[in-house]
């Protein structure tokens, strides 16, 4: 059968897990009845002396019998009941690490985010609802949809909306923002789809790759690069001056921030868009065209279906990402611009736990309510053309371009223009203040860094001890999330019941933001919990490295599962078949095929963790805990220079955390 | 003609069974109770069209899937929740799989890891030597990329040998190789097979791959078996006229019984306004569709081939219930007023016989090189007819009555 029907993979599917199933049930002794001494039966025909073979010249199936009966009472010996035990052990190592990875995620991720829960819920030891229902009718939060809540006619409140002398409230700033950004990032990030798809220039796949930077740029380090750039003595305002023309104030407006959202997200829809785009049948579009459509018509008809879901998909995270955002708003914003994530920073540090936490569950809902929408929608419409044979790409620089083929081409100039403000200014400014004194270029910066390690007093952040910090916690959160990225990757690419169930469950902790772990952490396990009389609790540092690796290990599991999905499911049964157990097969096999994919998952891991900040800045208050962003944030308000200084050293970090993602498995990555 | 190369091996004793096995998934029933059986040593052939369920019948052998009913047993041994690595079969896929980190000998010798090699030598040896069996010494240290398709099935084969499995199952090795290839390969696997004589199952979708390297056949369709025979025996009297037009091309015609024996020799059918004289098979297809009815020699202990035939028989008829079948009343038995389908092979059509001769048009023509098929239109159907002539316009042609094949009666 050339063509495997669909339908026959999905019985694969069923039964490969049905059997792994009754193996870990581990009713399988009737397997040792094939002995030795039958298959030394078997050889010996095998090897040529097949006129003399036992069960050809005894004759008959009589005998063959007997031998089997031998042979099973022979093979009781205490060496073949060891190696059972062994055996036992190793194939059921995967269930062990399921397990394993099962207690940690509990433990690391469903446990503080379930004490952030019963904080909400649980008011001077009672069950209620009355946080939510505060916070619902709070204009402040929902703005003129608190009265809604609060019981007023829904005609009044929706006159009052489309008023212009509405409130929107923080949530509603919040989604209004989300949906900005997400806007601004399209219109970024499609052009660059549209280049990058079709057409062929120098530095294509260098660029292409770059797409991926941004999720292992520290977050807080482009809010500082952002502040370098334009801030009142910022770069921008530096350029504009030197041309005569005057200062513009573009920190801490909403402007500012919509830049720096659509920096994170523009590669990202690009790069799911591009991706997209590469799988379209080049023989698709030709038969339309020779059918008769335009090239446009072509574009609507056949390209642009294939496209949408991509589409829809990079849209839907940047929504949830710009949604939950925190460090850029922190740093861009202040608290006039203040978003929910943040508000919810300020209420932890009010010390206001159960707001805290009823608002984050809040913010938690309406992200997951958005990616249910969009999972739900993507089920429905899930299109998997396999590109045969690629769109060919146009060369960028034709030698001798007419009209037509020029005005695109214009096109994406003015787009690269704008693309390279709005993605180089802010890493160049950074460094340029890095570097920038009153009289030229200066180390001063990196020296006030080196001063301050040595002189500075107890409560001031010690440029060092962020250094050291990040880079301990990072190893820690490593060793941690790897382990658990691999397994989980494993249980997410074997085909079973309830699998779906599973890819949620470990996936969860993507869409949660690092702020709710963080309170949970602190709430629960560093305030300590009372278990049969015994005080249980966790230093700062432990917590920190917890939460690093529930907020690592998606990307882990990103950069593995989709080797593994991709690897060609009969290598794997011939290797059973061969005789290799589950779990001998994943260390000879699959493991050995996916290596790159689990190097630049841990390299992503601990780009990741170098770069967090929400739970670190929630876990790290008050404590001499902090990490190189946190530390960027304590100079940013005060010292720029320093703060840019920093902001290098982590640019530093993360870029060879970068280049070695890209060189091992940036091409399979599963976003 | 009986199938002597099946004959010889009816007193073996069986090396795989499956009884009743059914598989479904959810609504769709992909195996229907299918029962059969391989004897050791035998090269025997699932034959079908795709999505007829034969690949989904060799994975479950293996035991990548997991029959709903019905069992499946290895030298008398139930392979009820055996895990796959723990039957003793060897496989090799259709694209080979061979493991691209690994050198020829490594994937050669891959198996020796869990198992001793069978013939007691070490493990470097036991490589070495299947090596030479295909054809390959001098390649251990390569790595499968740096290997032609050929040679890769050839390693894939190796590997699937190395631990001395019960039984080898094959799925589909030769088709993603080019027509040449496939036929030399073909050669190689079946002298190999022979030499080690080691039970072999073997699934393709191609008729005449099957007919060529087969000891015995079971075509299938729709997930069930229509027929278990010997190649001559599936390809000169096929029991039903799904196993009539698969193999090989045929020309099935169905008409009335105007008169049968006694009162002439041969049946006389009408087929629209003509009428056709077919010879009355004086061999019943039954006797020939399991060989262990025949082998006087059976032995009384070897229950298992006698199940065989039992089992061939069910399968076979379980799914012509509605034909009444001929083993119920001899083809003699026919009066006029029965049904009945019978198939003649392109090549028995000829425009040189008196016998049988009807008016027909040529629609089309293929020059195939040693002769010409040609397409006829006759009484608002189509017929091939296989001749050394190029043929034009309208002719005559005609066929033995001996060349026609009963494949299904319907009584009155």
């Amino acid at each position: 059968m050339a063509g495997k029907e669909p339908a026959d993979t999905e019985h694969v599917a069923q039964t490969d897990g049905e059997a792994d199933a009754i193996r870990m049930n581990g009713e399988r002794n009737a397997a040792s009845l094939r002995t030795d001494g039958e298959r030394n039966a078997t050889s010996l025909r095998m090897n040529g002396e097949r006129n003399a073979g036992p069960i050809r010249t005894d004759g008959g199936p009589v005998p063959l019998t007997e031998t089997e009966e031998n042979d099973s009472s022979r093979s009781r010996s205490e060496d073949e009941q060891r190696h059972h035990i062994r055996d036992a052990v190793e194939r059921r190592a995967v269930v062990l690490f399921a397990i394993g990875t099962t207690i940690l995620l509990s433990l690391l991720f469903y446990y503080p985010v379930a004490t952030v829960l019963v904080e909400s819920l649980v008011v001077e030891g009672r069950l209620t609802l009355a946080a939510f229902a505060d916070l619902l009718r709070n204009p402040f939060y929902f703005g003129d949809l608190a009265r809604l809540f609060a019981g007023e006619s829904p005609l009044s409140v929706g006159r009052d909306l489309l008023s212009s002398e509405r409130r929107i409230g923080i949530v509603g700033f919040t989604a209004y923002q989300a949906i900005l950004s997400t806007l601004l990032s399209l219109a970024l990030g499609l052009p660059a789809a549209y280049l990058l798809a079709r057409y062929e220039f120098r530095g294509r796949r260098t660029l292409r790759s770059l797409t991926i930077l941004p999720f292992v740029l520290p977050s807080i380090m482009v809010a500082i690069g952002f502040v370098a750039t334009f801030g009142q003595n910022g770069t921008l305002n530096g350029i504009l001056s030197m041309v005569g023309l005057g200062p513009v104030e573009l920190l801490f407006t909403l402007e500012a921030i919509l830049i720096a959202h659509a920096f994170y997200n523009a590669p990202l829809i690009a790069r799911v868009t591009t991706a997209a785009w590469e799988s379209v049948d080049a023989s698709a579009v030709e038969t339309a065209r020779s059918l008769g459509a335009s090239p446009v018509r072509a574009f609507r008809d056949v390209i642009a279906p294939q496209l949408y879901p991509a589409v829809l998909m990079g849209a839907a995270l940047t929504f949830v990402f710009t949604f939950g955002t925190f460090p850029i708003v922190l740093a861009l914003g202040g608290f006039e611009l203040a978003t929910v994530e943040v508000f919810v920073y300020q209420l932890v540090r009010e010390l206001n736990y159960t707001e805290a936490a009823a608002l984050a569950i809040v913010e938690l809902a309406i992200s997951l309510g958005v990616l249910y929408a969009y999972l739900r929608y993507e089920a429905k419409h899930a299109v998997r053309s396999q590109g045969i044979r690629p769109l060919p790409r146009k060369s960028l620089f034709p030698s001798q371009p007419s009209l037509r083929e020029l005005l695109p081409r214009i096109a994406i100039g003015i787009y690269a223009v704008v693309a390279l403000v709005v993605f180089i200014a802010p890493i160049a400014s950074m460094i340029y203040t890095s570097v920038a004194g009153p009289n030229g270029l200066t180390l001063d910066h990196y020296r006030f860094l080196v001063d301050r390690q040595a002189t500075g007093a107890a409560y001031q952040v010690r440029p060092w001890s962020a250094v050291r910090n990040s880079l301990l916690f990072a190893v820690g959160a490593l060793a941690l999330s790897l382990p658990m990225g691999v397994v989980v990757s494993v249980l997410t690419t074997r085909r079973y019941r309830g699998r779906k169930l599973v890819d949620v469950i470990s996936m969860a902790p993507l869409a949660v933001s690092g702020i709710i772990v963080g309170i949970g952490l602190l709430r629960g396990p560093v305030f300590g919990v009372e278990i049969a009389g015994w005080r249980l609790a966790v230093g700062g540092a432990v917590a920190i490295i917890a939460a690093h690796a529930v907020s690592c290990y998606p990307f882990v599991v990103r950069t593995v599962a989709p080797g593994l999905e991709s690897l060609d499911p009969r290598l794997v049964e011939s290797a059973r078949a061969l005789g290799a157990s589950r779990t001998r097969t994943l260390v000879d096999i699959e493991l050995p095929l996916v290596w790159p994919g689990v190097v630049a998952g841990a390299a992503f891991a601990f780009a990741i963790s170098i770069g967090e900040f929400s739970s670190t800045v929630v876990l790290a208050t008050g404590t001499d805990q902090y990490t190189m962003p946190v530390a960027i944030e304590r100079f940013i308000g005060r010292r720029l220079g320093p703060a840019t200084a920093m902001g290098v050293v982590l640019l530093v970090v993360t870029s060879i955390s970068f280049v070695i993602i890209d060189r091992l498995g940036g091409e399979s990555f599963g976003l | 003609m009986r199938a002597l190369d099946s004959n010889q091996r009816s007193d073996s004793p069986v090396a795989l069974t499956l009884d009743n096995v059914t598989m479904r998934y959810g609504e769709t029933t992909a195996i229907d109770e299918l029962s059969l059986s391989v004897r050791e040593g035998e090269f025997f052939t699932l034959v079908g069209p795709s999505g007829c369920g034969k690949t989904t019948l060799l994975r479950a052998i293996a035991g990548f899937e997991t029959p709903t009913e019905g069992s499946i047993e290895v030298r008398g041994e139930s392979m009820e929740a055996v895990p796959p690595e723990d039957r003793g079969l060897g496989i090799v896929f259709q694209n080979y799989a061979l493991f691209p980190h690994m050198s020829v000998a490594e994937n050669v010798g891959y198996g020796l890891n869990f198992a001793e090699p069978p013939d007691g030598s070490s493990k470097e040896q036991r490589i070495a030597d299947l090596l030479a069996l295909v054809d390959l010494s001098g390649m251990s240290t390569r790595t499968p990329e740096q290997l032609s398709g050929g040679q890769q099935q050839r390693v894939a084969i190796a590997r699937a040998l190395a631990a001395g499995p019960d039984v080898l199952l094959l799925d589909e090795p030769m088709s993603a190789l080019d027509a040449q290839l496939r036929e030399r390969l073909r050669l190689q696997v079946k002298s190999i097979q022979k030499e080690l004589e080691i039970t072999t199952v073997y699934v393709t979708h191609d008729q005449e791959e099957a007919l060529a390297i087969s000891d015995r056949v079971a075509v299938m369709s729709e997930g069930t078996v229509e027929q278990i025979g010997s190649p001559r025996a599936i390809y000169d009297r096929p029991q039903s006229s799904f196993v009539a037009e698969f193999i090989g091309d045929n020309n099935v015609f169905s008409g009335e019984v105007i008169e049968a024996p006694p009162s002439l020799e041969h049946i006389r059918v009408r087929i629209g306004t003509e009428t056709i004289s077919i010879a009355p098979d004086t061999s019943d297809p039954a006797i020939d569709r399991s060989p262990s009815n025949h082998s006087p020699s059976n032995h009384s202990t070897d229950d298992s081939s006698t199940n065989d035939s039992s089992t061939n028989d069910s399968s076979t008829n379980d799914r012509s219930h509605t034909d009444r079948s001929h083993t119920d009343r001899s083809h003699t038995d026919l009066t006029p007023g029965d049904r009945v389908t019978f198939c003649v092979r392109p090549e028995k059509l000829s425009i040189d016989t008196e016998r049988n001769r009807f008016e027909a048009t040529v629609k089309n023509s293929e020059f195939l090189g040693d002769s010409t098929r040609t397409t006829l239109e006759w009484e608002d159907r189509e017929l091939l007819i296989q001749s050394p002539a190029h043929l034009i316009g309208r002719i005559a042609v005609g066929f033995d009555p001996a060349d026609a094949h009963i494949v299904r009666r319907e009584l009155r």
